[in-house]
C-alpha cells in the first residue's frame, strides 16, 4: 500500500523517479498488465514517443526530437536511437533503465516535448467520416473514448488487454484494437466504428451476410467480428476458408459463432465480387 | 399428487397430436386437453413458419452495433462502481477505514460488505466478513468515473491477519487440511448440480454424500451385479475447473430513485434479480423494474443480482444517482462462477454380451466456497442397469464459488461414463455403437447413432494403427437431458388496429434466439410472418417468466406464447363472425389473411381484419400449462429426455502432443425444433465449447498464495478460430405431444457429449487412453511415454 502512495506522489511531480517505480511495478504483482505495458511501448517506439509512465496512475506521452530535428545532441537527452537500443529487452521497466531514461530531465531537454496530461487534453478526429473533439485523459484509450465520451457503444470492450479483439475498429482503414490505442494517438486520424460501416443507409455486405447466416448470437463479440471480416475483404476479394480463420483469429466468441462467421464472410464475398 | 394444473378441466377438447420421430415411428396421439388450448400443431413440415431457418429479429442491432447491453448503459448522472477485493485467500479483516475513500475527490459513496452470508451479498457495514477466497469482495466505491473509483479503492486502508488456506481439491480433503468453513453451511450459492441438501453431514471440508438424484436413488444389489459381471472396468477421471467466460461480465447498472428501484441486469433471469432485490432491499416487487434488453453471455452463470448488482444497489441508493457496476475481467474469471472440477472413481461390470451389471460412482469435486460440485446423472440415467449406486462429495476451498455452467454436473460425468464405456466396447471387441445400442433404451439416441453415424461416415481401426507420427482417430459420446419445465412463464401478446403484434414478457433472450422463436410462434399462429411481429421481452414490466436454465426457455415460453396468441386470434375472429355472419370455426387466419373457408368472398387481409375491432387493441395473456401428457415429477420434470451422440474425428501429433479437432458430427433433439438456423447456432456452440473444456481451458491456481493464476484471456486459452472443426449437424425432430408447440431447448445437451467424444477419438488415435482433462499435449507426450 505504501508503495503506491509514494509512487502515486512523486509521479506528479518527477519523471526519473516514476519511471523507476513503474519499473518495480512491472516486476511486481501485476503480471497481467504487462502484455498491455510492453505493447504500449512497442507502440510508442513506432510513433517516435515515449510512455513515461502508465496504467493505474497516468501516463504520459511525450515526443521524442528526432535527430534531425535537434539543434544539438544532448547527451543526457533521449534519441530515438538510444531508446530502440534498450528496447529490444522484454519489460518497460528494463526498457526504461537500459535505454538510460532515468538521467532524463524534462528542463534539459534542448526541445521541449509535446507533453500531454496528467489532466486532460483535446483529441480531434475523424469518426465515420465525421470530425469529432473530445477531451480526455492521455490514459484514456481509444475504445473508451469511443464509448465514454462519443457515446458509440457499438465497440465492445471484453478483455482490455488485445486478447478479445472485440473493441476491433478500424483506424485509417486497417483494424486496430481499440483497448490497445491510446485516444490521443488517433489525433487527426480517420477512425470507423461499426456504426459507420453502413454507407448511406445500406448494409455492409459482411453485415448483411451476418444476418442471413445467423453469425450472432448474444451478440457482444459481434461487432469485432464483422470489423475484422469487412477488413479482410477490403484487402482479400477471394478470401479462402484459410484466410477468414486468420483473419478473426484474434476475435473470441464464447457462444460459438465461428462456423457461421466464416460461413458468412466467405458469402459475402462471393457477393460482392457478383 | 395434488397438481392444481392436473386437475381434470371443466370443459375439455380432444386433440390427436404428432407423436414420436418423422422417419423413423411417427405416429398420432390424443390427448385430453382444457378447450382453451389451441388446435394441434401438425408436424414442421406442415407449418410455414415455425420449423423454417429464420433469421433472428434481433440481428440488425447486433450487427449494428446499435444493441445496448448493460455495460453501454449510460444514464444522466451515473456513477461507477468498483470493488475492493480481498488480497488473502483466508483472513480475517483486522481493521478497515474508507475515511480517505470517502473524502476522495469525485466519490459518492462507499459501502463495506457485512459478515451475513456472502453469497447473498449483503452490504450491511456493521461486521466485516471472514475472507475465504482472494477475490472476495470486501468493499465497493461509486465515483464520477471509473479512474476516481479505482483510485479511491487504493485508499482503502485495511490490515488483514491471514490464515491457513487450501485451494486444491486432494489436499481440501485431507484430515488436517485448513477448514474453509468451522459451522456448517445451511445454504450457500450452489453450482446448480444435484445433490446441494441442507441437511447433509459435513465433516472437515467435505459435504455428503449425495447419494439419490431427482431420478431416484440407488438400486439393486451391487454385490450380486459385480458377481453377475464377466468383465469390470474401473478408473478414476478427473477433470478441471472451467470458467465461464461470458464476453460481457457480470454487473448492471442501479438507478434508485424514490418511487422506482430501475435496474438494467446482464442477466438470465430478469424475475430473479427482481425478486432478491426486492427482498434484499425491502421493497415491494412492482417497485423494481429489471431490464435485460440484450445480455452478452451467461451460459448458467447470471441468474440473481450478484455481488456486483447488489453494491450496485446500495451505492445508487446511497449517492441517489444511478450506478454502473460491471465487473472487469479478472474480477469475472475470479468471483463470478466456475464449472467445479472433479475427481471421479467409476467401476462398471458388465457381460460378455455387453449387458451391465453394477455402476457404482464417488465423485469429489470443488465449488471453491459454494457447493454443488457433483457429476450429475449420466451414470445413473443413460443407460440399463439394474444395478447402481453413487456417492457424490463437495470439497470446500478457498476459492472463487462455482456456478451453474451449461449442464452442470453432467459434463463432468458424461466424460468419465463416456470414456469407460468406450473402454468396455473395446474390452468386449464390440464397436462402441454397436455396444450402445445393447445397452441404451433411448429411442431417441437410437435414431441419432444411425443419422449421425452415415453423415460421419463411421468407421474405426484399431487404436494407434495409423502409420507415421500424425495419426487420425475417431469417437463417439452420448448425452441426456431432462425436459424440464417451469409453469411461472407468462406471455401478453397485443393485436392493434392497423394490424401490428406484439409480444411481450418477462423473458430474456440470452443469445440463444428466444426473441426469434417468440416470434415464430406468435406469427405461425396469427398467419404472419416472423417480421412483421415486434417483440418486447426482458422487461419485468411484462409478465413474468422463467429464468433461462436447464434448457428450457423453448420448453416453458413457447407453449405460453401459442397460447395467448390462440386466444387474441379468437377474439379477432369473432368481431369478424359477427359481421360476415358466419361461424368463429368458420373463420382462418393465413398469408397475413383472414377468411372465411365457406365463402371465398369474405376475404381481407390481417391489417383490414384488426380494422373491425371494437377496441384499439385486443390484449390477451396465458401461461406455460401443464404438460398434456402430465409430468414424469412434480410439475417441473416431463416425461421424456432430450438426447445427443456427437462424433468427433481428431488428429494427434505424437512428436508435439498437439491435438486438433477436424470433424465433428453432432446428432441432436430438442422436441419440435423451432428454428433450425439458431439450434445449428447452439449446437454449434456447446460442441466448441466441449473442445475448449477437452482441450484447453483449465483454471490455474497459485498453492503458494492461493489466487487464480491465469486469469486473462491470453493466459486462460480458449478456442479461437483456427481451434474450431468442421461442424456438421443432425437435428432430429421427435415429438412427444407435451404442450401446444412441444419445443424444447438444446443448449446443455449441446455441450454435454464434446469432451468425452474428443477424448474417445485421441485414444483411436494414439492407442493410449487419457483420464484426465483438459488432454494437454503434455499429457499426450507423458502418456506416450515421449517425455
Amino acid at each position: 500500500m505504501e508503495v503506491w502512495h509514494f509512487f502515486f506522489k512523486f509521479s506528479v511531480q518527477n519523471f526519473s523517479l516514476s519511471l523507476f517505480q513503474a519499473s518495480l511495478y512491472l516486476n511486481g504483482q501485476q503480471a497481467s498488465s504487462l502484455l498491455f505495458i510492453s505493447s504500449l511501448i512497442h507502440l510508442h517506439i513506432k510513433l517516435n514517443r515515449v510512455i513515461i509512465l502508465v496504467e493505474p496512475y497516468n501516463c504520459y506521452i511525450m515526443k521524442i526530437p528526432s535527430e534531425e530535428q535537434s539543434p544539438r545532441k544532448e547527451k543526457k537527452g533521449v534519441s530515438r536511437r538510444t531508446f530502440l537500443r534498450g528496447a529490444g529487452l522484454t519489460t518497460a521497466g528494463t526498457v526504461a533503465l537500459s535505454a538510460g531514461l532515468l538521467s532524463f530531465k524534462l528542463e534539459e531537454s534542448t526541445t521541449p516535448p509535446a507533453i500531454l496530461g496528467p489532466g486532460e487534453a483535446e483529441v480531434q478526429f475523424v469518426v465515420n467520416g465525421q470530425a469529432r473533439s473530445v477531451w480526455v485523459e492521455p490514459r484514456t484509450t481509444l475504445a473508451e473514448a469511443l464509448r465514454d465520451h462519443l457515446s458509440l457503444t457499438g465497440t465492445k470492450v471484453v478483455c482490455d488487454r488485445g486478447s478479445c479483439s472485440a473493441c476491433t475498429v478500424w483506424l485509417d482503414g486497417k483494424p486496430v484494437n481499440s483497448c490497445m490505442t491510446l485516444a490521443v494517438d488517433v489525433a487527426g486520424r480517420e477512425v470507423t466504428t461499426v456504426e459507420g460501416l453502413a454507407q448511406g443507409g445500406a448494409l455492409h455486405p459482411v453485415q448483411e451476410a451476418f444476418i442471413e447466416h445467423d453469425a450472432s448470437m448474444c451478440g457482444f463479440c459481434t461487432p469485432g467480428m464483422v470489423m475484422s471480416c469487412a477488413a479482410l475483404l477490403k484487402r482479400n476479394a477471394n478470401p479462402t476458408l484459410e484466410d477468414v480463420k486468420s483473419a478473426t483469429s484474434g476475435n473470441l466468441c464464447r457462444c460459438g459463432t465461428y462456423p457461421k462467421v466464416f460461413e458468412a464472410t466467405l458469402a459475402a464475398a462471393k457477393k460482392m465480387k457478383q | 399428487m395434488a397438481n392444481p394444473n392436473h386437475k381434470k378441466a371443466l370443459n375439455t377438447k380432444k386433440l390427436k397430436l404428432p407423436f414420436g420421430i418423422p422417419g423413423h415411428n411417427l405416429t398420432e396421439i390424443e390427448r385430453e386437453v382444457s378447450v382453451d388450448e389451441p388446435s394441434a400443431l401438425p408436424v414442421n413440415e406442415k407449418l410455414r413458419v415455425v420449423g423454417q431457418r429464420t433469421t433472428r429479429v434481433d440481428a440488425l442491432q447486433k450487427v449494428t452495433g446499435a444493441a445496448k447491453y448493460s455495460a453501454d448503459i449510460q444514464l444522466p448522472g451515473m456513477l461507477y462502481g468498483k470493488f475492493l477485493r480481498s488480497p488473502y485467500p483466508h483472513a480475517r479483516i483486522k481493521s478497515l477505514d474508507v475515511s480517505a475513500a470517502r473524502k476522495y475527490p469525485g466519490v459518492y459513496a462507499v459501502i463495506v460488505q457485512g459478515v451475513e452470508g456472502e453469497q447473498k451479498d449483503t452490504f450491511s457495514g456493521e461486521k466485516l466478513p471472514v475472507l475465504r477466497y482472494a477475490g472476495q469482495p470486501i468493499a465497493a466505491v461509486a465515483a464520477e468515473s471509473m479512474n476516481i473509483a479505482k483510485e479511491a479503492v487504493r485508499l482503502i486502508k485495511a490490515e488483514y491477519e491471514p490464515m491457513p488456506f487450501v485451494v486444491e481439491l486432494d489436499e481440501a480433503r485431507k484430515p488436517n487440511a485448513p477448514l474453509v468453513y468451522e459451522e456448517v453451511i445451511e445454504d450457500k450459492g450452489n453450482a446448480g448440480d444435484v445433490g446441494v441438501k441442507a441437511a447433509e453431514e459435513q465433516k472437515g471440508n467435505l459435504r455428503g454424500p449425495t447419494t439419490s438424484s431427482f431420478v431416484g436413488g440407488p438400486r439393486g444389489d451391487m454385490e450380486k451385479g459385480f458377481a453377475e459381471a464377466e468383465v469390470i472396468i474401473e478408473h478414476e477421471y478427473r477433470t478441471q475447473v472451467q470458467t465461464h467466460c461470458c464476453l460481457e461480465t457480470h454487473g448492471l447498472v442501479a438507478d434508485w430513485k424514490s418511487d422506482m428501484l430501475t435496474v438494467y441486469a446482464s442477466t438470465q433471469g430478469t424475475k430473479d434479480v427482481r425478486d432478491e432485490l426486492a427482498e434484499l432491499f425491502g421493497l415491494p416487487t412492482s417497485k423494481v423494474r429489471v431490464i435485460t434488453e440484450f445480455m452478452g453471455g451467461g451460459f448458467g452463470s447470471k441468474f440473481g443480482p450478484g455481488h456486483a448488482g447488489v453494491a450496485a444497489t446500495w451505492l445508487s441508493k446511497l449517492s441517489g444517482q444511478p450506478v454502473k457496476l460491471m465487473l472487469d475481467r479478472e474480477e469475472e474469471q475470479i468471483s463470478a462462477g466456475n464449472r467445479p472440477n472433479s475427481h471421479q472413481f467409476l467401476k462398471v461390470g458388465a457381460k460378455k454380451d455387453g449387458t451391465l451389471t453394477a455402476i457404482d460412482l464417488l465423485s469429489y469435486g470443488t465449488a471453491g466456497v459454494g457447493l454443488g460440485a457433483g457429476v450429475g446423472r449420466v451414470a445413473q440415467d443413460m443407460y440399463v442397469c439394474p444395478n447402481f449406486k453413487m456417492a457424490q462429495y463437495d470439497v470446500f476451498t478457498h476459492a472463487g464459488p462455482g456456478a451453474a455452467f451449461r449442464a452442470p454436473g453432467n459434463v463432468q460425468g458424461a466424460f468419465a461414463m463416456e470414456s469407460l464405456i468406450d473402454e468396455l466396447a473395446e474390452k468386449l471387441d464390440m464397436d462402441p455403437l454397436e455396444l450402445r445400442e445393447k445397452i441404451d433404451a433411448s429411442e431417441i439416441r437410437k435414431v441419432q447413432r444411425k443419422r449421425g453415424a452415415e453423415k460421419f461416415g463411421w468407421k474405426r481401426k484399431k487404436a494407434g494403427s495409423d502409420p507415421g507420427p500424425v495419426k487420425r482417430g475417431i469417437g463417439v459420446a452420448q448425452a441426456t437431458w431432462p425436459r424440464f419445465v417451469d409453469m411461472d412463464s407468462s406471455v401478453m401478446i397485443r393485436i392493434n388496429k392497423g394490424g401490428s403484434v406484439e409480444v411481450m414478457s418477462g423473458v430474456q433472450d440470452i443469445g440463444t434466439g428466444t426473441k426469434t422463436i417468440l416470434a415464430q410462434v406468435a406469427a405461425e399462429e396469427l398467419g404472419l410472418q416472423a417480421k412483421d411481429i415486434t417483440i418486447k421481452i426482458g422487461d419485468t414490466t411484462y409478465p413474468d417468466a422463467l429464468g433461462s436454465g436447464g434448457s428450457m426457455t423453448a420448453e416453458a415460453i413457447t407453449p405460453a406464447c401459442r397460447n395467448a396468441a390462440y386466444q387474441a386470434k379468437r377474439k379477432l375472429m369473432e368481431s369478424l363472425a359477427g359481421a360476415w355472419e358466419v361461424d368463429i370455426e368458420d373463420i382462418e387466419l393465413k398469408n397475413g389473411e383472414v377468411f372465411a373457408k365457406s365463402d371465398a368472398s369474405k376475404k381481407v387481409s390481417f391489417a383490414d381484419a384488426t380494422k373491425r375491432m371494437p377496441t384499439s387493441q385486443i390484449l390477451t395473456t396465458a401461461s406455460r400449462t401443464a404438460n398434456y401428457g402430465g409430468f414424469e415429477s412434480g410439475q417441473w420434470l416431463g416425461h421424456g429426455r432430450l438426447g445427443a451422440a456427437q462424433f468427433v474425428e481428431v488428429s494427434v501429433d505424437t512428436e508435439t502432443g498437439f491435438i486438433k479437432v477436424e470433424r465433428v458430427v453432432a446428432a441432436h433433439s430438442c422436441g419440435r425444433p423451432i428454428n433450425p438456423l439458431q439450434i445449428e447456432s447452439q449446437i454449434n456452440g456447446g460442441v466448441i465449447m466441449g473442445v475448449g473444456y477437452a482441450l484447453y481451458e483449465d483454471r490455474v491456481m497459485d498453492l503458494n498464495t492461493g489466487h487464480m493464476v491465469n486469469t486473462g484471456l491470453d493466459t486462460y486459452k480458449l478456442p479461437y478460430a483456427k481451434e474450431i472443426p468442421q461442424i456438421e449437424t443432425v437435428i432430429i425432430e421427435h415429438y412427444d405431444a407435451h404442450s401446444s408447440t412441444d419445443a424444447s431447448g438444446i443448449g446443455e445437451p449441446a455441450n454435454i457429449a464434446t469432451a468425452a467424444a474428443i477424448a474417445n477419438a485421441v485414444y483411436n488415435a494414439i492407442g493410449v487412453r487419457i483420464y484426465e482433462l483438459p488432454i494437454t499435449p503434455q499429457k499426450v507426450l507423458a502418456a506416450l511415454g515421449n517425455i
